[in-house]
């Protein structure tokens, strides 16, 4: 699972790592890997990603299959 | 009964059944009969505990299912401790009628606070920063997964959780869980009181059998039951709570080991040094310097074939589980210490940090002077009873330890002093509290014991039969 979420402090991402166990996660990294899900939060959305469920104030998106995601700028 | 309640009656039937069992296996470490009882409660508490952690173990492997897991480590106890167990009771005379009512108002004083201590444990899901990211992530994750999942030890993934630390409690929670079937970190949070009714148990019916006064016994109960700063709940969750009652283990075991009170007490310092490698690295050193203790301390009782046997007992068991432990996982760097500030190049850099650490432990001794002076003038006023001193000399290296360490912190020295001396120091508090009860009792203690055990004295003494 990747968490992109601006400005979220380590408070947030411990929080996150552990609401989300036993999947791990990580926090704004430079690339996703093919398959894992990402909890976008912010104004970007990353380009051809598929919006799997609106979240508050964010939305849970799949990077697309076979190919590293471009994560949001 | 609300769902809260219906999940925390769940959990307590689950540790008193635990509790059960390792009271049956404790069996195999003390002697029947009154001079051991609140001892083995205290231990049987602990070896329950770690039947559910093993149960989860096992079932991690791909083992049976927790409770079937727990079940059979139950029942191997139960054997060990009937097959295994000492002959011969150990009793004590009755306590006498003098001060009845000093000491129930001290035995009510130390039930309030193992009552305040549940409450504040259980009054909301454990929340610190280190149970979330580091001790709950692992048990939640092993308990969800069924397994030890690899990314734990993976660095990138989860190199801020310390995949180098010991996975004992994490464990408890996944076999916890995996026992009543589900994640509850609320319910799970009763773990925390049950470890401080063992730390209370063990402290008073070690104190008890070693001779100390009942009154003196009971006064260190109830004011170790009531220190919040290790019973709080922002210490619910992480392994400080669990490695204090095993570092009382290891104390009490060492000592009775020198002066050879029972024929289980060698026994008992190979478990407890097990219990305490498992919880936290520092169990470890730990156990290491209850073997340079056993080495180095004052003469007292021991001879020399004694002091080599506990200090065997105290450093094997511990080296072997993380030999096998880096073995299977893979050997983890501490992340937060650079040992490389003592290479001889880095003098000048080590002597700043040093220096700077001293300045930083200096500011939180200062901060929290009165519990530092309380236990120097406690320590002061007792006499020299080297049964009861070598715990204060394990506390003692162990502070050594935790003071010094800031100085190869990689974030500083303030930063490490800052968050953790307070609360690693007071995981020794209850180490210290038998040490000093026990001088405060003076030299004439660490004798008592009738039935089938014999009086020992503070300068020498032989075996038990148990």
């Amino acid at each position: 699972m990747a968490l992109f979420a601006p400005g979220a402090d380590e408070s947030a991402f411990y929080l996150a790592v552990y609401e989300f166990a036993p999947l791990p996660v990580r926090l704004n990294p430079p690339s996703v890997s093919p398959g894992w899900l990402a909890a976008v939060y912010g104004a970007g959305r990353p380009p051809g990603w598929t919006a799997v469920r609106e979240l508050p104030g964010g939305v849970l998106m799949q990077a697309p299959p076979g190919a590293s995601g471009e994560p949001p700028r | 009964m609300t769902a809260l309640g219906a999940s925390l009656a769940e959990m307590a039937v689950l540790l008193l059944a635990a509790g059960a069992a390792g009271f049956f296996a404790a069996g195999a470490l003390h002697p029947a009969g009154s001079a051991h009882r609140a001892e083995r409660i205290g231990w049987g508490v602990c070896l329950g505990l770690a039947f559910l952690s093993g149960a989860a173990l096992l079932a991690s492997l791909g083992g049976p299912h927790p409770r079937v897991g727990l079940a059979i480590l139950a029942v191997a106890g139960a054997a060990a401790g009937r097959l295994l167990a000492p002959r011969g009771p150990a009793s004590m005379p009755p306590p006498a009628g003098r001060h009845r009512a000093a000491h129930t108002l001290l035995g009510l004083t130390a039930a309030a606070g193992v009552l305040l201590y549940a409450l504040r444990a259980v009054i909301r899901p454990m929340w610190s920063i280190d149970f979330l990211a580091i001790w709950g992530l692992k048990g939640r994750t092993i308990f969800a997964a069924g397994a030890i999942p690899r990314w734990l030890s993976d660095p990138r993934l989860a190199g801020f959780s310390h995949p180098e630390y010991p996975l004992g409690l994490p464990l408890l929670y996944a076999g916890a869980s995996g026992v009543i079937g589900r994640w509850d970190d609320q319910a799970l949070a009763l773990l925390f009181p049950a470890f401080q009714i063992a730390t209370l148990a063990v402290l008073f019916g070690w104190l008890r059998r070693r001779g100390a006064g009942r009154g003196v016994t009971l006064a260190a109960v109830a004011l170790l039951a009531l220190f919040e700063p290790l019973y709080s709940g922002f210490l619910t969750g992480m392994a400080d709570v669990p490695l204090s009652v095993a570092v009382l283990l290891v104390g009490t075991a060492l000592s009775d080991a020198m002066d050879g009170t029972d024929s289980r007490a060698l026994a008992r310092l190979a478990v407890a040094s097990l219990l305490a490698s498992s919880v936290k690295n520092e169990g470890l050193f730990l156990a290491s310097a209850a073997a340079a203790v056993a080495i180095l301390a004052p003469r007292g009782a021991a001879d020399r074939s004694r002091r080599l046997q506990a200090a065997a007992a105290a450093i094997l068991p511990a080296a072997s589980l993380t030999i096998v432990v880096r073995a299977v996982r893979g050997a983890a760097p501490l992340r937060d210490f650079d040992f490389g500030l003592l290479a001889p190049s880095r003098l000048g850099e080590f002597l700043a940090r040093a220096a700077e650490a001293v300045s930083a432990d200096a500011h939180v001794a200062a901060r929290s002077w009165i519990f530092p002076a309380s236990i120097a003038v406690l320590v002061l006023a007792g006499r020299r009873a080297s049964w009861a001193g070598r715990l204060l000399w394990l506390a003692g290296a162990a502070l050594a330890v935790y003071l010094a360490l800031p100085a190869f912190a990689v974030l500083g020295p303030e930063w490490l002093a800052e968050t953790t001396l307070f609360r690693t120091a007071a995981a020794l508090v209850p180490l210290a509290a038998a040490g000093i009860a026990g001088r405060l009792s003076g030299p004439g203690s660490g004798k008592r014991e009738t039935g089938n055990e014999e009086h020992q004295s503070d300068a020498g003494a032989g075996p038990v039969s148990a």
